[in-house]
């Protein structure tokens, strides 16, 4: 082996370079329409050439491999690969070629569209890989990208399976290549790592958030991928792999271009990986390379070293609540005791009754928290007051977590709870406003909750009074047609005073919400066409949930909806994102494990 | 008692006093799903623009909305063709509706065959069957204009439970005068009799007093009484009247299972056993054609009610 790199944490890259030349627009230009941008730059690109920079500067020993041509532009394209940490001496220069450039329309943070010239990408063989074996052999990770032809990613994806080499597979341009070509060489890798365009091409589906994107992960799963993470933008990350499906959160920070972003990821994964972490460390670290990287234009510009990222995570992990919200004062204390004593008592209650719907009531804990402690007029001593504010909740099943509010809220005493599903009981399996103080209206048969809800708003309108309504929505509810037609009845009759808010923890009975019935998403999308005012948020974040519901009260015109992202089961760790537990009780064992969990000892069965 | 052969449209009426009570009571809001001119809410509608709800082609919608209405202290009539009033939203009115016990009053038009040409799709036959088996329903069923005024003032201020009230589509003739005073839940003795008891509800009432005058000419003295209620059903004047004449036969423009012949049915076999004969659509889907074809050819016609009354009392069935 020549070069200069003693046998360390070696990582080899193999990959593109590419001129990018970009353009930035205050938005995309739509089909037929020319956009004029404010700025032009000639930067290096290229995954691999990026990938490279970014572990170089990350601190890792990097070998790459690539091929350029002749540079439209000079001395741009190598200019941050000449980095003591990277070795180019597998590198190829033919001037008989020309180097790739991407053409980039940028607008920020709304994302970038690249046109790709591929030129001496498309040149490198399987000869000119199988000359660095030895290099290969000696990494402890192999990077490479899907920017170059196929049957070379193939070679080095042998090689380095020969020598028990870690490897990695970005997948870019995956558009440029035969979709079946791509999809072969998948068997046997450790990691693909893909944003959701690319892995919506190879998988034949439109991934717009995490359900289809586990769908997809999967489809690669099957193809004999370890590890399938997909990088989406504003939605965070997604990890498939035996484990089930783990959603990563992106880092909050001020987005100025997102190009690069996907490469930094991959270069601060290959890195942790490199160092022996687990795959998610490593993705952890990647989301914060990406974060970083898409502060500045261009790909590799941004690129951080490795003090500055640890700086940067040290600073965000300090702050529980990241950079959008981070107030932690006493009203979010009190939000986070009043959610944990719902969860406590749903536990609870549901232990007692031996039946009844556990993940969806937890999931939804935070919501009816803040609904129910902060932002709702109601006056629990007089629970049919006519000026109240109304809740219903139209996923009636998640009665559990509605009595366990309404008890604390103080409609009646805690002990009843214990009443839950019991012969004679004030506490019905679904809600009943006949039976139970606070309960505004019967549910339980899914579908109906918005047309009630607009119904209670029209009554408001009617009779001069200023309360609001709110509804609390499932997402598999949604399947249900009533929904639409009540939600085209709201933006009719311009229902400014309701405010639904959809739970989406992206499971219904029978599996995950994209897999029992496509068509969720694009879920933003549906209800803005069906002219509601949507707002979108972390449904277990108080802050952002309080923050949501009073941006809804300042609507004038429309209905407010709030997408709440959240995990079924949140808050019991053996429950979150388990299916299984969406209809069923816990049993003692479990009751006791839960509670302890949420710091709650006690636990006697009665 | 009958303006003869004068004959007016329930709907009209309804449309009418929709308006007229609208004057009188602010909390009223009428609910149409695409066919407010056809139900003639739109004549409320045109009165009281903001208290008028055209809800489109979305009769689950519209329940469920009509529910929170209620709940939310409205008088709340809710309106559009039988078949589409019972039967799509059945389960919007049993769950949002009917256990919460809410008082919607759904005013269902073009119930029965008398939607006519319209064909099966559009005939209601088997509305009150499903109206009736949902605790806390009440169900009426007028037999003019008249009484649908009467009903319709009624319910205006009715708050103790969900009704379901009837109206059929063609214009029908008058029987009641002016001095009818409807009283819910209780039966109407149309004439005194003595060979049998023949119970209608509806608009079959007309074609009863039709064949009423024939069989007297012939020496049969049936009792005739009009069951505007079905729900709750006026159980003592069934009993009482059967304990007289022995045997009953009720004719209504609906399926003879689960309706009206369906309710005396219970109502006799637990308290007076009796002979029964219940005519109505006898289930099955009709067809297409004019309300009085269809009248004729599937048994509602005055010609089946004296055929079968003539049948019970020449032969002297009874049950012993």
């Amino acid at each position: 082996m020549k070069g200069k790199f003693k046998l360390e944490d070696i990582i080899t890259v193999i990959g593109s370079i590419n001129l990018d030349i970009i353009v930035k627009t205050e938005r995309m230009p739509e089909r037929g329409e020319t956009l004029a941008g404010n700025n032009i730059y000639y930067l290096p690109g290229g995954k691999g050439a990026n990938q490279a920079v970014a572990i170089a500067r990350l601190g890792k020993k990097v070998y790459f491999i690539g091929k350029k041509g002749k540079d439209i532009i000079p001395d741009v394209v190598m200019k941050n690969l000449k980095h003591p940490n990277i070795n180019l001496d597998y590198f190829i220069v033919d001037e008989s070629l020309q180097t790739g450039v991407a053409l980039v329309n940028t607008t920020g943070k709304r994302g970038n569209k690249v046109t790709l010239y591929t030129g001496a990408n498309d040149a490198i063989t399987e000869e000119e890989v199988e000359r660095a074996e030895e290099v290969i052999k000696k990494s402890k990770v192999v990077v490479v990208s899907t920017e170059i032809p196929i049957k070379t990613v193939k070679k080095v994806l042998e090689l380095a399976r020969k020598y028990g080499v870690k490897t990695i597979l970005s997948i870019g341009a995956a558009g440029t290549k035969n979709r079946e070509e791509v999809k072969e060489v998948l068997h046997g890798l450790d990691i693909v790592i893909t944003n959701e365009r690319e892995c919506g091409y190879l998988t034949n589906r439109v991934i717009s958030h995490m359900e289809t994107g586990t769908l997809s992960a999967n489809e690669l799963r099957k193809l004999g991928v370890n590890h399938v993470i997909i990088t989406m933008g504003k939605e965070g990350t997604l990890l498939v792999n035996a484990h089930g499906a783990t959603v990563f959160h992106r880092y909050g920070v001020e987005v100025i271009d997102t190009i690069g972003g996907g490469d930094a990821f991959v270069g601060a994964v290959a890195v942790k990986i490199a160092e022996g972490n687990f795959v998610i460390d490593a993705i952890d670290y990647g989301n914060a390379a990406g974060a970083l990287v898409t502060m500045k234009i261009g790909a590799q510009e941004g690129l951080s070293y490795k003090e500055e990222l640890e700086k940067f995570i040290a600073e965000k992990k300090k702050d529980e609540y990241g950079k959008v919200y981070k107030a932690y004062n006493e009203t979010i204390k009190m939000f986070e005791q009043k959610s944990n004593k719902i969860r406590v008592n749903i536990i609870k209650m549901l232990g007692h009754a031996g039946s009844g719907h556990l993940g969806g009531s937890l999931s939804v804990a935070d919501i009816l928290a803040v609904l129910y402690f902060k932002v709702m007029r109601i006056d629990p001593k007089n629970p049919r007051w006519e000026d109240r504010d109304r809740l219903v909740l139209s996923k009636g099943h998640a009665a559990p977590a509605l009595y366990a509010a309404l008890a604390e809220a103080g409609f009646f005493s805690e002990e009843k709870l214990c009443e839950l599903r019991k012969l004679g009981g004030d506490l019905s399996g679904h809600p009943d406003m006949r039976k139970t103080p606070g309960v505004d209206m019967t549910t339980g048969s899914l579908g109906q909750g918005l047309s009630v809800a607009n119904g209670m708003t029209i009554a408001a309108k009617l009779a001069n009074k200023d309360y609001r309504v709110y509804v609390l929505l499932g997402d598999g509810e949604i399947q249900e047609g009533q929904i639409w037609e009540a939600a085209m009845t709201s933006s009719t009759r311009r229902l400014n005073n309701l405010c639904a808010i959809l739970d989406y923890n992206g499971l219904q009975i029978d599996g995950s919400i994209g897999e029992v019935k496509s068509g969720l998403e694009p879920i933003v999308e549906k209800w803005k066409a069906f002219n509601w005012n949507v707002l979108e948020i972390d449904g277990h974040n108080h802050e952002a949930i309080w923050e949501a519901l009073e941006d809804a009260k300042k609507e004038k015109d429309m209905p407010t909806i709030i997408i709440a992202r959240t995990i079924k089961g949140k808050g019991v760790s053996f429950m979150e994102r388990k299916v299984e537990y969406h209809g069923v009780a816990p049993t003692e064992d479990e009751c006791r494990r839960a509670l302890k969990e949420l710091g709650c000892a006690e636990w006697q069965t009665k | 008692m009958a303006d003869k052969i004068k004959k007016t449209s329930m709907r009209n009426t309804y449309g009418d006093i929709l308006v007229r009570l609208g004057a009188m009571y602010k909390n009223i809001v009428v609910l149409d799903a695409d066919l407010a001119k056809s139900t003639q809410t739109i004549r409320f509608g045109k009165t009281y623009h903001d208290r008028f709800f055209d809800m489109g082609i979305s009769e689950q919608d519209m329940m469920s909305t009509a529910a929170g209405l209620a709940a939310s202290g409205m008088s709340v009539f809710v309106s559009t063709f039988a078949m589409f009033a019972a039967g799509r939203p059945w389960e919007q009115i049993r769950n949002s509706i009917c256990y919460p016990n809410l008082p919607v009053k759904i005013v269902a038009t073009h119930g029965g065959l008398s939607v006519g040409p319209d064909g099966p799709t559009h005939q209601a036959c088997e509305d009150l069957a499903i109206m009736r088996v949902l605790p806390n329903m009440k169900i009426i069923v007028p037999a003019d204009s008249v009484e649908t005024e009467r009903i319709i003032e009624f319910l205006a201020t009715y708050y103790e439970s969900p009704v379901y009230l009837r109206l059929a589509r063609m214009n029908t003739p008058l029987v009641f005068n002016n001095d009818y005073k409807f009283e819910f839940g209780k039966g109407i003795k149309i004439k005194e009799g003595k060979d049998l008891t023949i119970i209608s509800t509806g608009i079959t009432l007309f074609n009863v007093l039709k064949s009423y005058d024939i069989l007297t000419q012939i020496g049969i003295f049936p009792e005739v009484i009009h069951m505007p209620t079905i729900k709750p059903i006026d159980q003592q004047m069934i009993i009482e009247s059967v304990k007289k004449t022995g045997r009953i036969i009720t004719i209504e423009e609906h399926s003879i299972i689960g309706g009206l012949g369906g309710a005396v049915a219970e109502v006799l076999s637990e308290n007076y056993p009796a002979y029964l004969v219940r005519l109505g659509i006898k289930d099955m889907f009709a067809e297409s054609g004019e309300p009085d074809e269809l009248f004729e050819k599937y048994g509602l016609s005055e010609n089946h009610i004296i055929e079968a009354a003539k049948n019970i009392v020449k032969n002297n069935i009874k049950i012993k």
